[in-house]
């Protein structure tokens, strides 16, 4: 299969998913966990992140081989297994949130009355198959996801601003100091693009600047979504807790939205193609993992289990997401440090041969 | 897995895939609500009786035609504890399941205004399908009967009231318009000081002519002349020039037409007004162009200070004295802009104290403490509209 | 081969026994013997008599082939290489010659198959710009082709397919500006296929496709010879099938069905803005249905809320659930349009006021379907037209979404569009991805895609194609 993917895709799912996924639930998430001051925190996330994201990419300049080769020479063949079993891991365990806000903003913006959970499992299937797929259709995948991002958001942002009112944010950090670090430490998992980075190692030709290159684009990516997430809150103020999803309300107040009818939801939708990619990207880099730690390409198997983890996550929090958020915040944060912080620059300590 | 047999699987998949689409295609077995058994809401109207919501819901009823529209509007009703409670009984009488999806309209009849209605409106606040574009008015009397009622050209009164309450309306600063999200951003804001337009039933002359309630003693009808143009229409008899005013969500009083004129041209983005000014002889109609108003909190030493400040491009509309060929076109004097200022500072002044009076800080003095002069927001935080002066900066410049 | 002309006569009819094969003998002034043994009615019987009648009267008793041949004053001669090859001659259209005495047997060219004259194509009509088109005869064709492209680096290399019909396909392509082995390749593809007609090009399609089964197709179609010479100059290898005037061009890539000849002999900017128009209209040709259908029964949001009181006034009443109104809408057009093609042209004219008028006006006046169903299905027609090379998958995936729209909603439109670009981003057309220059991203070649720079701009060919000789255009800008 095919595994060979570009600077430019890599640049795009770290501007494009990276700020897609934060669209979606986190903007009310944020609003209600540190008010006016929810800049910050995602701010000190980000920052850290990038730095994260540019130790991983600094260090493809040292070695083209795979984060699964370096670690099979170092650490031999059994320790490399079960590092990308745990890595997988952490990537199922990653989607469980997204995929979720997913069903959420399906049964939100796509249906006027609520429909029942069965309606969300023609996701699944959608995303055993683009489980399969390598990574040269994930990154085509995102060089037709770019754009349709870049277009949708902007509109958005552009729709918004005429109801914005920017003096929502004052006073300046006057909130209390343990609800914006709250929202620092339980949003860390949110930020954890570089693992797909780590996976990536190896797969792509890493020409000079190219490090700068995927770190402005991550950094760009976030701080997207920052502005989406303050526009936002500058829109609805301190109502903002109570909109399930910026995306669908953020730009109602349009002067046009009166006479043309909703336009919003269709750019919406368009939104959520690229959104479902970000989301199954999770299931992609799980199934890549696994076929490193049984050395068999059978994909389709593991994509299956992926999605069968996830249809019984999805059903059994069906109707508790307020639950899984409380979870996800209170301790996603701690394999999130481990995996998307702590390991990426722990490369740098293995032995590099060109 | 064997090729083949994974695709002879994926062929099978694909084929189960299709027939339960198609099946589901066909039956139309959603269990959701589509377009024919649906009533869309476009107005909603509030009253307490006995302790219960009634709500009132002016519905479109669409009715076959062959060609264009042909929609009626009735009304749907219903009582309940909750508002969710009373739509359910408009869906259990009329068959169809009310959507708000393009509600427009929200009206609070005057015995909802004696509680905090922002309990009344959590389910629209809590409503992620209604959306909180919604305009929000209060009325004299009942909320049910303004809506139930007939008005010419076959508009329905949701149509009337969103006509009344329109960006037009509210830029000549005749009325005071808020949708459901200004004015929960002000009900939960640090002063909680809010306001809506307050309808009042039948009080327009026929004639239209003479001494109006309308905005800022102007001459202009104001904010009763929404209830459709032309033809055969007559003259609504609705009148949206006042406000009803809140604090923490209760209802503490009603601003009169000028008060509420006053309140306007300082707090919405007003473009065009008209305001009277002088006595007798010497009375003129002024028209106010590229108004600019703004209502700003400053400290004078330790002394609060509300400033009122508003400007405009003004020019004589009509006048007691009669027309004088010759000066038409020359500039209005000096003494006219200043009496027009002195009118003008004189209508703040009363909005500002009656406002004062219901504890209703509705130029939002507390949120301007709160963002702009945070370190004092503790030491006022309790007691600021008592300590508050207000300084009004009129300034009105001649056309030409 | 048996000297005895008698004998070579015999064994000929004894292979193709059919009565057109028809033996013409005649004598030379000296006495000598000749047969001509042609298929009746696809030669050109006058030049029989002028190419090799006439000039075979001075032939004497003891002149060897080598005369015989110098007489001959026909410009197609070859020598039957044996005899499976004499009666594959014959049966394609050529004369056998056969001259007592003579071992030889000479093939003289006198094919001359009942066609149509060149004519501007009923699919690919532009306003401006050359207006001719294919014929059903390659011969007719290839003179097309070589009358615009008269480099030497043109090469044409004909094989035959189908066992029965024996059918000429040529190979065109460009050497030095085609890819290497990509003609070899595609020679190899139509060859392992062993079918009895070749009855057009579509077969041979159908063939070269590397995954015929796909609701997507894997090469372009023309019918203007302009057009086919353009794509030979990007790099690309052309296919033309004897009795087909629709020349198949690959690799193909899915912008190409977006772009028309005319959009490079108008400005770049009208060329860029219909292009961007075809792709809109195509989008909601594709989509329009389905998102009506979605509007009503799962989200009414979609449509302006005084719109949506004037489509709800039209369909109260209506008996069909909206997605099988639309559905019932859909299959009426689908059948109005598949009898209009077929109908005889006057009985089709009438056929089409009868399916626009009768049906159509009685069915929204009956309360049966409603007039918007009406409108959206006929303006989703005419969208898909914008662009006819892609109607037959567009129509298929307005079905698909219809279908997917009336059962899980606007959901699950998206999840089929976004299921339908995993599927085409890694889809190639011999190593050319489907949707290049889109993606992957080749910048260079976005330049003549949906967005079209001047003809001026456009210095090199599609870096897609892989060509070897990349500069197509040199100039000083």
């Amino acid at each position: 299969m095919n595994e060979k993917i570009s600077v430019r895709q890599i640049c795009f799912i770290l501007f494009a998913y990276n700020a897609a996924t934060k669209m979606l639930l986190f903007p009310t998430f944020a609003a209600e966990a540190a008010g006016n001051a929810l800049i910050f925190p995602i701010l000190f996330d980000l920052a850290v992140q990038t730095a994260v994201v540019w130790s991983v990419a600094y260090l493809s300049s040292r070695t083209d081989k795979t984060l699964f080769a370096l670690l099979e020479d170092n650490l031999g063949k059994v320790a490399a297994r079960v590092i990308y079993a745990l890595l997988g891991l952490w990537f199922l365990l990653s989607a469980v949130v997204p995929v979720n806000e997913q069903q959420l903003l399906v049964h939100d913006a796509f249906y006027d009355t609520m429909p029942s959970l069965w309606i969300f499992m023609p996701f699944f299937v959608f995303a055993v198959y683009a489980g399969v797929k390598s990574l040269t259709n994930v990154g085509r995948c995102a060089d037709l996801c770019f754009p349709i991002f870049l277009f949708c958001t902007l509109s958005f942002m552009v729709m918004a601003v005429e109801g914005a009112d920017f003096t929502a944010l004052l006073p300046v950090l006057k909130g209390p100091f343990n609800k914006v670090a709250g929202l620092g430490v339980s949003s860390l998992y949110r930020f954890s693009e570089s693992t797909f980075l780590l996976i990536f190692m190896g797969h792509y030709k890493y020409g000079k600047g190219d490090a700068a290159k995927m770190t402005l684009s991550y950094a760009a990516g976030g701080i997207a979504a920052v502005a989406f997430i303050t526009l936002f809150y500058c829109v609805y103020g301190p109502l903002a807790p109570t909109r399930s999803f910026a995306l669908s309300s953020i730009s109602v107040f349009f002067p046009s939205i009166s006479y043309v009818g909703r336009i919003d939801l269709y750019l919406l939708y368009a939104f959520d193609i690229v959104a479902l990619f970000a989301t199954v990207l999770n299931i992609q880099a799980f199934v890549h993992c696994m076929c490193k730690v049984f050395s068999r390409d059978c994909r389709i198997i593991y994509s299956l289990a992926a999605c069968a983890a996830l249809i019984a996550v999805t059903f059994a929090v069906n109707n508790n997401f307020i639950t899984l958020q409380k979870a996800a915040a209170g301790w996603f944060w701690i394999p999130a440090l481990a995996f998307a912080y702590i390991l990426p620059p722990l490369a740098w300590i293995l032995r590099r041969k060109r | 897995m064997k090729r083949p047999k994974l695709k002879r699987a994926l062929t099978v998949l694909y084929a189960v895939i299709f027939a339960v689409l198609t099946v589901l295609f066909f039956t139309n077995d959603f269990g959701l609500v589509d377009l024919r058994k649906t009533a869309v809401v476009i107005g909603v109207a509030l009253d307490k009786e006995d302790g219960e919501i009634s709500l009132t819901a002016q519905l479109a009823v669409p009715k076959p035609a062959e060609n264009g529209e042909n929609t009626d509007f009735n009304v749907g009703t219903g009582k309940g504890a909750t508002v969710a409670a009373a739509l359910n009984e408009v869906n259990v009488k009329t068959g169809f399941y009310p959507k708000l999806v393009f509600c427009k309209l929200i009206i609070l009849g005057s015995s909802c205004l004696r509680e905090d209605i922002t309990a009344l409106l959590d389910y629209f606040y809590r409503n992620e399908y209604t959306g909180l574009t919604l305009l929000v008015a209060a009325c004299e009397g009942s909320a049910k009967e303004l809506i139930s009622q007939k008005f010419p050209c076959g508009n329905s009164a949701t149509d009337v009231i969103e006509k009344l309450l329109s960006s037009e309306a509210e830029a000549s600063g005749n009325v005071s318009a808020v949708t459901l999200k200004s004015l929960g951003e002000k009900c939960f804001s640090a002063g909680g000081g809010a306001y809506m337009p307050y309808l009042e039933n039948g009080v327009m002359p026929e004639s239209g002519s003479g001494e109006s309630s309308g905005g800022g003693g102007g001459g202009a009808s104001g904010g009763g002349s929404g209830g459709g143009s032309g033809g055969e229409c007559q003259e609504s008899e609705l009148d949206c020039s006042k406000c009803a005013i809140f604090s923490r969500g209760v209802c503490k009083g009603v601003l009169t037409s000028k008060q509420a004129f006053a309140f306007n041209i300082l707090t919405n983005d007003v473009k065009h007004a008209f305001v009277e000014s002088g006595e007798g002889e010497e009375k003129n109609v002024l028209g106010l162009r590229s108004c600019k108003g703004g209502v700003s909190l400053s400290f004078e030493g330790d002394r609060p200070v509300l400033k009122a400040s508003f400007g405009a491009t003004v020019s004589v509309q009509d006048g007691k004295g009669g027309f004088d060929p010759k000066q038409a076109s020359s500039k209005v004097p000096d003494e006219i802009l200043r009496r027009g200022e002195e009118t003008i500072a004189a209508l703040i002044g009363d909005a500002f104290e009656v406002s004062r009076a219901a504890d209703s800080d509705i130029f939002g003095a507390y949120e301007k403490l709160y963002k702009y002069h945070y370190g004092r927001y503790e030491s006022f935080k309790e007691n600021l509209l008592d300590e508050l002066t207000l300084k009004c900066e009129i300034k009105l410049k001649s056309a030409g | 081969m048996n000297n005895s002309l008698e004998e070579k006569i015999a064994r000929v009819k004894g292979e193709l026994t059919s009565e057109d094969i028809l033996v013409f003998r005649f004598s030379s002034l000296s006495g000598r013997n000749f047969a001509c043994v042609y298929t009746d009615g696809i030669v050109d019987k006058n030049m029989i008599g002028e190419l090799i009648v006439k000039p075979l009267r001075e032939v004497k008793a003891e002149d060897g082939a080598d005369r015989i041949k110098k007489l001959l004053a026909a410009p197609e001669l070859k020598d039957g290489k044996d005899f499976a090859d004499v009666i594959e001659r014959i049966s394609d259209g050529d004369a056998a010659l056969f001259a007592e005495g003579a071992e030889e047997v000479f093939i003289l060219g006198v094919k001359s198959p009942p066609g149509r004259a060149v004519a501007e194509p009923p699919t690919q009509v532009t306003v401006k710009g050359p207006r001719e088109g294919f014929t059903e005869d390659i011969k007719v064709n290839l003179g097309l082709v070589r009358k615009r492209v008269k480099s030497p680096a043109l090469q044409v290399k004909t094989i035959t397919c189908g066992k029965q019909s024996r059918t000429a396909v040529a190979i065109c392509y460009l050497e030095g500006i085609c890819k290497k082995g990509l003609p070899e390749k595609i020679e190899k593809q139509l060859k392992a296929n062993e079918i009895d007609i070749l009855a057009d090009s579509s077969y041979a399609a159908g063939f070269i496709s590397q995954r015929p089964r796909s609701l997507f197709k894997r090469n372009a179609t023309c019918e203007k010879p302009d057009i086919f010479c353009a794509k030979l100059c990007e790099g690309r290898v052309g296919l033309i099938c004897d009795g087909s005037p629709i020349a198949i061009t690959v690799p193909y890539m899915l912008v190409e069905d977006f772009q028309t000849a005319e959009d490079y002999y108008s400005v770049s900017y009208r060329a860029t803005i219909l292009r961007v128009l075809r792709f809109a209209a195509v989008l909601l040709g594709i989509l329009l249905p389905a998102f009506y259908v979605c509007a009503q029964l799962f989200k009414i949001q979609l449509i302006p809320a005084k719109l949506l009181f004037k489509i709800a006034s039209s369909v109260a009443g209506i008996p069909l659930s909206p997605s099988v109104e639309i559905f019932f809408a859909l299959f009426v057009l689908e059948v109005l349009n598949e009898a209009s093609i077929r109908m005889p042209k006057y009985v089709g004219l009438a056929l089409s006021v009868v399916g626009a008028l009768v049906l159509g006006d009685t069915a929204v006046k009956a309360g049966i379907i409603s007039t918007p169903a009406v409108i959206i299905i006929a303006f989703s027609a005419i969208c898909l037209y914008t662009v006819p090379d892609l109607v037959e998958t567009s129509a298929t995936l307005r079905l698909m979404f219809l279908i997917i729209a009336g059962s899980v909603g606007a959901f699950g439109v998206i999840l089929a569009i976004a299921f339908i670009m995993s599927y085409l981003v890694t889809e190639q057309s011999y190593g050319v991805p489907l949707l290049s220059p889109y993606a992957p991203v080749i910048a260079k070649d976005m330049r003549d895609a949906i967005y079209k720079y001047d003809t001026g701009a456009l210095k090199t060919r599609p870096k897609a194609l892989k060509s070897p000789n990349k500069v197509r255009l040199k100039n000083k800008r």
